[in-house]
């Protein structure tokens, strides 16, 4: 078995008083589009700061590239290329200035293949930082993270301020880039219809914790939306796996995780008649790993 | 990491920073350069560089702050954080780079001063006030430190520059300020002082800076609220406050008497071990304070009611009487100018004085006082009436005077039963056991050189002449030489109550007080001539003394072991009973006011008389010179 690209074990952070990780368990294939996911405030950026050697874990230890991130931090931002969200740049810099700046501190920087991504990009090359357009500055940072080819990339919610096209044409570049060069790229975002269709792995990370961590199609398969009229009495709180029960009316909306014939069986004899069954896309799975009732108070009274 | 590259984006980050702070600190010398041109002068600046030029360490806070602040924006620190820099080398170069441009800028007005003066000034100037540049950029390099620090851990540049520089303030002010047994560790020598102080600057500098790499290193980030960092400051202001009135201002008030005064300048005299105020009343100190008595009387007077005063001759409506033997023409000019000798016979009270006769004569648009005749006269003090009843002037010390003269000395002191006074280079002693019939012991003409301000040789031994006369011991006329020709204001201050002379153990000092440091000097040994002594110790003012005011152009007396030094408005009581060390016991200033006199009552504690300065007029009652009687606890 080939090692992964990351590897987090155990990771505890807090700032104060505040638990922001409590034991994050997580590893990354090599090559893979990791997709990690996670409402604002869940800890996505503090995982990321730790994976860079930018703040010391409290507990557990993170691997990047095999290298340990507290000892040798400097050695994975050498092999790491990282964009932060919203990210700010030196305004007064033209873009080939802080082309030339960043390049400074890789001793392996590809002048050519950053020229390369300049015309990609189409990036003006003398224009000041702070006269790019937002679209324009997420290439930028994506170019001046992405210069000394790393194998291993770090987006942190790259997209975040960007108009609902200059979102697309980012992750077009993103994947045009990085998925032919057998790049390993962690994806951190809580938009999950812009991870859908470029991550092949998923893990969903909630109030410090990481709640599941699968392929994306795997989960896609595994994860269903149960439509029935419930019996009296009926109790949704004892199926394993239940996600969320809504109801809605006299009807009740089930989420499973991990559906197989058995738990589909259990539902069914809930039912008064019959029962259909959808498939979901990644948000409505991440909204009921986040937000799902995972089927307390969830015992049907006949009325 | 390309060093040039960083060094390069230092640079261009701050170049607006550095043409503002440049713009700032050269306006003023260039406007005075401009002035001295039009003036005729030649374009040259000196003073206002100077004064320019102490703006540099503000200015190198604010550079340490614009250094960094690009930096350090949350967004912007986590872009170029996540790169494989080496954050103590970038740190190290920022703060290089910064601290080396605000050097540059503090010396732009040297430079420029120093060469407008060389190359365009008509006439000499004296380049002395560049001579503090130094101070100035050590200064600069603390306050730069420290607010680069503040910076990276606040991360806001105007709250960073404020708590740099309260910090920086307070480590210059620290070392003057904290309790006093340290200061006079301190300070013991001058030496001590500015080690110290380059100690401490760059002692600072240095934690700011290795401060500032951890904090970047890890990413330590202070989060602060103005409101908050206002009570701080707050705070901070109080406590150095508290600091500061604990070493300038430690000295107990017992006691303050209000007096209403018709006269010029107050007096506290001496009278059996009494203390008498304006020669009219005893100074009486108990539980309830002061109260004045008059004398002879055993009821409480208030001040203002008059007693007789032999010799200024003030009558109970505040009148100055005519002396019925003044030579018409003439003027008269008395010794103690601000008091009297008392002494107390069978009950009675006499005062003792030196009146000199002068008339005034015009030489070159100069009026000169001329002395011609000089009397030791006593006084027979009498309650209620207004002219002084018992003039005795059959001892004529005329001959004092050889000839007439422009100067006039006089020096006057009552040892037990006898008086010696000297005016100029001549000197007589007189039995004043009955002060109704003086008797001349001794008289010694043109033996004593005019006295000037002594600063003696601390290197070496040096000498002072021991006074010829006869008909006092040994020690009092040791005692009387060194007052006599070391009493740095001998002439305008009076030594006839007083003495800088301590007798301790066997072994005899002197205090000299100047505008930078207290020393003694020990007489080692005496001849029939002279009185041999050497420097021992010295005690300089701290920078706090100073700005308080230091005491060496006013009154300086030993008495039981503590030395009292008044200034205009200060007093200082110092232990000198140490033959190695002279320690500080207490400070006392009171701000708008004129220390008048000062008297060390029996209980140890001071009496001093201080007159408040301002509105005084002797016609209108509400705007009356106002004299207070202040009781302080003795620090000893």
């Amino acid at each position: 078995m080939t090692e992964p690209a990351i590897k987090i074990e155990g990771l505890h952070f807090s700032y104060g008083r505040k638990n922001v990780l409590k034991g994050v368990e997580l590893e990354v294939p090599k090559g893979s589009i990791f997709g990690f996911l996670g409402r604002n405030g869940s800890g996505k950026t503090t995982t990321i700061k730790t994976l860079l050697g930018l703040q010391k874990p409290q507990g557990g230890r993170c691997l990047v590239g095999g290298l340990d991130s507290v000892t040798q931090n400097l050695e994975i931002r050498q092999r790491v290329g990282f964009m932060a969200e919203d990210q700010q740049m030196y305004g007064w810099m033209t873009v080939s200035r802080i082309i030339k700046w960043v390049a400074g501190f890789y001793p392996n920087w590809d002048y050519k293949f950053a020229d390369e991504l300049l015309d990609v990009l189409r990036l003006p090359k003398n224009i000041r930082v702070k006269a790019l357009s937002k679209g324009q500055n997420s290439s930028l940072a994506l170019l001046l993270a992405l210069g000394h080819r790393p194998d291993i990339v770090i987006l942190d919610d790259p997209t975040l301020g960007l108009d609902p096209i200059a979102r697309k044409d980012f992750l077009r570049h993103v994947i045009d880039l990085l998925q032919s060069n057998s790049v390993t790229v962690f994806f951190s975002s809580h938009l999950l219809y812009e991870i859908e269709p470029v991550a092949d792995h998923i893990a969903i990370l909630d109030d410090g914790v990481i709640i599941k961590a699968s392929r994306t199609e795997q989960l896609r398969d595994s994860v269903r939306r149960f439509a029935l009229t419930p019996t009296s009495g009926a109790d949704f709180g004892n199926v394993p796996g239940i996600l969320d029960v809504l109801k809605v009316g006299a009807n009740v909306s089930v989420t499973l995780e991990d559906c197989d014939q058995a738990k589909r069986g259990s539902l069914k004899s809930m039912s008064l008649n019959g029962m259909t069954e959808t498939a979901l896309n990644l948000d409505e799975i991440f909204e009921a790993y986040v937000i799902g009732n995972r089927g307390r108070d969830s015992i049907v009274h006949s009325s | 990491m390309r060093i040039a590259g960083i060094i390069h984006q230092q640079i261009c980050q701050l170049r607006w920073h550095l043409l503002a702070c440049l713009g700032l600190i050269m306006v003023l010398p260039v406007e005075e350069g401009v002035v001295n041109l039009r003036a005729g002068s030649g374009f040259y600046s000196l003073s206002m560089a100077v004064v320019a030029a102490t703006f540099g360490p503000l200015l190198a806070g604010l550079i340490a702050c614009a250094n960094v602040q690009g930096d350090l924006d949350e967004k912007r620190y986590i872009f170029w954080r996540s790169k494989p820099a080496n954050i103590k080398l970038l740190m190290t170069l920022k703060y290089f780079v910064g601290l080396i441009a605000s050097l540059l800028v503090l010396a732009c007005p040297v430079v420029f001063a120093i060469a407008t003066v060389v190359l365009f000034a008509k006439e000499r100037i004296e380049r002395e006030p560049m001579y503090s540049a130094p101070f100035l950029a050590l200064i600069a390099i603390m306050t730069y430190s420290l607010c680069f620090a503040c910076n990276v851990l606040v991360r806001k540049s105007a709250r960073a520059w404020l708590i740099g520089m309260l910090l920086a303030g307070l480590l210059l002010v620290l070392p003057f300020v904290l309790p006093l047994n340290y200061r006079d560790f301190v300070t013991d020598t001058m030496r001590w002082t500015w080690s110290a102080y380059l100690a401490i600057v760059l002692g600072a500098s240095a934690a700011a800076f290795v401060f500032s790499l951890y904090a970047t290193q890890h990413d330590w980030h202070l989060r602060t609220n103005l409101k908050g960092l206002l009570w701080v400051g707050a705070g901070l202001l109080f406590v150095l406050m508290m600091l500061f009135s604990s070493q300038v201002a430690n000295i107990k008030v017992l006691d303050e008497k209000q007096i209403d005064s018709t006269r010029g300048w107050c007096t506290l005299d001496n009278l059996d071990n009494r203390t008498i105020f304006q020669g009219q009343s005893y100074v009486d100190v108990d539980k309830g304070g002061i109260s004045l008595r008059q004398i002879g009387s055993f009821s409480n007077h208030e001040s203002g009611v008059s007693s007789v005063h032999g010799s200024l001759g003030i009558d109970s409506a505040g009148r100055r009487a005519a002396y019925s033997s003044r030579p018409i023409g003439y003027r008269t000019q008395n010794y103690p100018r601000n008091g009297h000798l008392y002494k107390s016979v069978d009950g009675q009270i006499y005062s003792f004085s030196i009146v000199a006769y002068y008339q005034i004569e015009r030489e070159d648009r100069l009026q000169k006082r001329i002395y011609e005749k000089v009397y030791l006269r006593s006084y027979k003090v009498i309650e209620k009436n207004g002219m002084p009843v018992n003039e005795l002037d059959e001892l004529d010390i005329s001959d004092c005077l050889t000839k007439r003269t422009d100067i006039f000395l006089p020096v006057m002191r009552l040892i037990d039963n006898v008086i010696v006074a000297c005016v100029n280079q001549s000197c007589i002693v007189v039995d004043a056991t009955d002060p109704g019939e003086l008797k001349r012991i001794d008289t010694k003409l043109d033996v004593l050189k005019i006295p000037q301000p002594h600063y003696p040789d601390r290197q070496k031994e040096f000498s002072i002449p021991l006074v010829p006369v006869e008909g006092i011991g040994t020690e009092e006329r040791i005692r009387f030489s060194i007052d006599l020709n070391c009493g740095s204001h001998y002439g305008t201050i009076d030594i006839c109550e007083s003495s800088i002379v301590a007798v301790h153990d066997g072994k005899i000092a002197f205090f000299l007080v100047s505008e930078r440091d207290i020393a003694r000097f020990d007489v080692v040994r005496w001849d029939q001539e002279n009185i041999y002594c050497k420097f021992s110790s010295a005690r300089p003012f701290t920078i706090l003394e100073g700005i308080a005011g230091t005491p060496d152009r006013g009154q300086a007396f030993v008495e039981r072991g503590s030395l009292y030094c008044c200034g205009y408005d200060t007093l200082l009581v110092f232990d000198i009973r140490s033959e190695s060390r002279i320690r500080k016991l207490g400070h006392f200033v009171r701000m708008d006011y004129r220390i008048e006199d000062i008297a060390v009552l029996n209980d140890g504690n001071i009496l001093l008389c201080t007159e408040w300065e301002r509105n005084f007029s002797r016609s209108d009652p509400a705007k009356r010179k106002k004299s207070y009687l202040c009781l302080l606890k003795n620090p000893g």
